[in-house]
């Protein structure tokens, strides 16, 4: 019973989602972008030769999740908060958690339909390949998403209306984006003490530590920080654990 | 009445901290009626049945739904009644048959949605977004949702509030047609014209209190409304021309607009016959029927907003 809620619940908000352009555009076609300027302008073309593509597809593959995270999970949550949708799924015999599991689960469809044009694209226009593991790629990028949409989730909890959202989104979603090593920028060193904060940070190194895992050594292109990648899910999972018990405690259905 | 009651509320009191939203108020509902609650907005209308709907916790009373308890058997009290919310809204881009589908998958049991979708004319509409849809056509699909689960009790919440009349009035007689399926219907409202419409019996609330409950013309019979006749005299009529006759309570005039107020229907004729006994020529003459809006006015003191 809760099974078939749940797939019939998943399959129409993910339908849903897809039919929305702005949030397709800003989730799936705006990390592409960064892809492509990347790759020929702001990458010099010994790096590009050297192999950089394969450091910056797991970190635009974060960059996905980060705007899947921030925006859409807030976003809709709001939305139909305010327009009593939530309230109509609770008034049906429907438990809380398949709602929330449902709405994440549309999220990271919406994440993996990103991720499949990014690496495609990857693959096809900068010969981009995957040296790691699948399974543990596919754990630690769901781990990095269970934080991100956690903190999502929180940002819904916040906020009242749409325009909170989109100012908290925004807010937490462009410095998180420059500070987080997915884009090649140069950072003063207090920034980087900043960047040392956040999750997405974390994200970003996990992912390309788990891309790359038989050329982790061998990487010239990228500096990779030093610590190894249990210090990325041990920081994820904090701010999952922190994050989520935060969210749902106050948590507001109607 | 004699009937098997399938809603039971005694002493029911709902609190918002210190505010008291729902007064000690004791009814119930009877197996097939349709039920009315009018009341002006803020009056724990919507406070009250959420209480029967399961969806708030009640500080105090009984409350029994086709006799389960609303909080302690909520899983199994939702398969069983049927909602619609007051200012509820799907996603926009959802699709009529998404909807449908997706509701039907929630509940144990669900009807056949087909038929139904045609009896509320939205078979062309199965595959439009929601945000396409008319003010009508959403609240057709909101009564589609409610019923998809062929309850045995339906809930309509302000069902139509912001149509325009011709599409309240195809609602009115679908929700005509729920009650003849057999199902017991309790209906929010603050029209009063809906009410007297479509009700078997009304309960009238004004601040958390149920100041009446009876048939909407047991209400307009027992609060002795009088019929109001109201017209424009082509020229000044003397007032002692209206004196003298008991059948006639009240006089009101404003210019040439003049506003009678007589007792019941044989008195409207007697006054008709009267100016035209007495040579007045008159335009616009309407003859005001007392309705369940005079009762509440009366009962309350206060005219219905909108």
């Amino acid at each position: 019973m809760m099974w078939r809620q749940y797939l019939k619940l998943t399959s129409v908000e993910f339908r849903i989602f897809l039919r929305e352009p702005v949030a397709v555009f800003f989730n799936l076609f705006f990390p592409l972008m960064f892809l492509f300027l990347t790759m020929h302008v702001f990458l010099s073309k010994e790096a590009v030769e050297q192999g950089a593509i394969n450091v910056y597809i797991p970190a635009f593959i974060i960059i996905i999740t980060t705007g899947v995270s921030f925006f859409n999970i807030p976003i809709y949550i709001v939305k139909y908060r305010n327009t009593k949708f939530l309230k109509r799924l609770r008034v049906a015999p429907l438990s809380p958690i398949t709602i929330l599991l449902s709405l994440g689960t549309a999220n990271l469809l919406m994440l993996l339909f990103g991720l499949i044009i990014l690496v495609l694209l990857g693959i096809f226009l900068y010969g981009a390949s995957f040296n790691g593991n699948i399974l543990l790629f596919t754990a630690g990028l769901l781990l990095s998403f269970l934080s991100l949409g956690s903190i999502g989730l929180l940002i819904a909890s916040f906020s009242r209306g749409m325009r909170t959202v989109n100012v908290v989104g925004q807010l937490v979603y462009y410095p998180m984006l420059f500070l987080s090593g997915a884009i090649p920028l140069h950072l003063p060193t207090w920034l980087e003490g900043i960047a040392r904060l956040l999750p997405i940070t974390y994200a970003v190194e996990l992912t390309q530590r788990l891309w790359n895992l038989d050329y982790f050594e061998n990487t010239l292109h990228y500096q990779f920080q030093t610590g190894s990648a249990w210090i990325d899910v041990l920081v994820l999972s904090a701010y999952l654990v922190g994050a989520l018990s935060i969210a749902l405690l106050t948590f507001k259905w109607e | 009445m004699g009937k098997k009651a399938v809603i039971e509320v005694r002493n029911l009191v709902k609190k918002y901290g210190k505010f008291t939203a729902v007064k000690g108020i004791s009814f119930d509902v009877e197996e097939g009626e349709i039920f009315g609650i009018v009341g002006p907005n803020g009056a724990g209308k919507t406070s009250m049945v959420e209480c029967l709907e399961g969806i708030r916790e009640f500080d105090a009373g009984e409350i029994r739904v086709a006799g389960l308890h609303p909080i302690r058997d909520a899983s199994h009290l939702k398969q069983k009644i049927g909602i619609q919310l007051q200012e509820s809204q799907l996603p926009d881009r959802i699709k009529t048959r998404e909807a449908l589908e997706l509701f039907a998958a929630l509940y144990r049991k669900s009807i056949p949605w087909k038929a139904m979708v045609k009896e509320l004319g939205l078979e062309e509409k199965l595959n439009s977004y929601y945000d396409k849809l008319s003010g009508g056509q959403k609240q057709r699909l909101s009564i589609a949702m409610a019923l998809i689960n062929d309850p045995e009790i339906v809930f309509f919440d302000e069902l139509t509030t912001g149509l325009d009349p011709q599409a309240r009035r195809i609602i009115w007689s679908l929700v005509e047609n729920v009650q003849k399926m057999g199902k017991t219907v309790v209906l929010v409202t603050h029209f009063m014209e809906e009410a007297e419409r479509l009700c078997d019996r009304v309960a009238i609330i004004d601040h958390g209190e149920l100041i009446a409950l009876d048939t909407p013309a047991r209400l307009i019979r027992n609060v002795h409304a009088h019929y109001r006749i109201s017209f424009k005299a082509e020229e000044n009529i003397p007032q002692s021309l209206f004196e003298g006759h008991a059948f006639i309570r009240k006089v009101q005039q404003e210019d040439h607009y003049y506003e009678i107020e007589v007792a019941d229907v044989v008195a409207v004729a007697n006054f008709i016959r009267l100016l035209a006994d007495l040579d007045i020529a008159f335009v616009e003459l309407t003859i005001h029927q007392p309705s369940l809006e005079d009762v509440f006015i009366a009962l309350t003191g206060k005219e219905l907003r909108e």
